[in-house]
């Protein structure tokens, strides 16, 4: 009688505690189904954003408003909204006593586009630029500079752009009145690309 | 000569292989959901740029490249343009989740400066 009693609890003990954890397991399912998993601080979306831009270019330059001579160069840009970029530029000029610029602009620039024909959109940016920056002459020695111009980008691809700048580096002359102004220019066309 | 046929063969068989695979490809990345009534899609990535189509709810993106502030987006019927970063918050995954996205480097940058 009493081993028949203790299999009776045995049994009973058993069925509940089986019947407790499926009953368990289910509400944890259920759990899971029902709350959405809160993704706070974990974006659901990791993609990059390319806000640099690096550009090498060729162009014109033209020193001490008598020769003009080949120049090329580089540029390093940080976008820092869709209008807003600052830039950093070094380039040198091919003159005999060749000129370096060393620049750090600030620049602006409006969207447009360009319509090549019936089949091609490209999108666009002009953009103005305004700096500082140094000017060195070669066994002259370099002279404080005030960079400012504007350009033209087109965008061949979302990532690769051609561009067209032209710019003034506005210094001190270095010859003959040290007191008056000069300016040099620059034109040039760029390849840049946004990484 | 034979040979040099048949390795050409062989290149123009690969390359013609890779064609597709590329164009694969270039259907990868994240794929969203619009959730609320339609968002605004872009000529280019910035605000003055005008709006040429409007995605309606439900309607399909995939994320194909990111720039300052902007997304730019290939619907599901072919259409190629730019949604602002802000409107992508509208729009759910493929798990019906809120989409959320990694910050820009200037902008986590500027964020972190602030605190």
């Amino acid at each position: 009688m009493d081993t028949f009693k203790s299999k009776l609890i045995q049994l009973t003990l058993a069925t509940a505690l089986t019947a407790a954890a499926m009953s368990s397991a289910n509400a944890e399912e259920d759990v899971e189904q029902t709350v959405i998993d809160p993704v706070i601080g974990q974006p659901t979306i990791e993609m990059h954003s390319k806000d640099f831009e690096v550009t090498g270019f060729l162009g014109l330059a033209g020193v001490d408003q008598v020769t003009t001579n080949g120049m090329f160069g580089a540029r390093f840009a940080f976008h820092i909204t869709e209008n807003v970029f600052a830039e950093a530029s070094y380039s040198v000029t091919g003159h005999a006593s060749s000129v370096t610029y060393y620049d750090a602009v600030m620049g602006y620039q409006f969207p447009g586009q360009l319509f090549l024909s019936q089949n091609y959109r490209y999108n666009t940016a002009t953009y103005v630029v305004f700096g500082a920056g140094k000017s060195d002459f070669e066994k002259r020695g370099s002279l404080n500079t005030i960079v400012g111009g504007g350009g033209y980008r087109v965008m061949i691809t979302d990532d690769f752009n051609v561009k067209f700048d032209l710019r003034g580096h506005l210094h001190h002359e270095i010859k003959a009145n040290p007191d008056q102004w000069a300016i040099d220019f620059e034109a040039t066309v760029g390849i840049g690309y946004y990484f | 000569m034979k040979k040099l046929s048949k390795l050409f063969a062989v290149i123009l068989a690969a390359a013609f292989s890779f064609i597709p695979s590329l164009s694969a490809f270039a259907e990868d990345g994240p794929q969203v959901r619009v959730a609320s009534d339609f968002i605004n899609i872009h000529l280019g990535p910035a605000v003055e740029t005008p709006v040429f189509y409007v995605a309606e709810k439900d309607e399909w993106m995939v994320l194909k490249n990111r720039r300052t502030g902007w997304f730019k987006v290939q619907t599901e019927n072919g259409v190629e343009g730019w949604i602002s970063e802000n409107e992508l918050v509208f729009t759910l995954d493929g798990e019906g989740n809120p989409v959320t996205y990694n910050p820009s480097l200037v902008k986590n940058f500027i964020t972190n400066i602030s605190k």
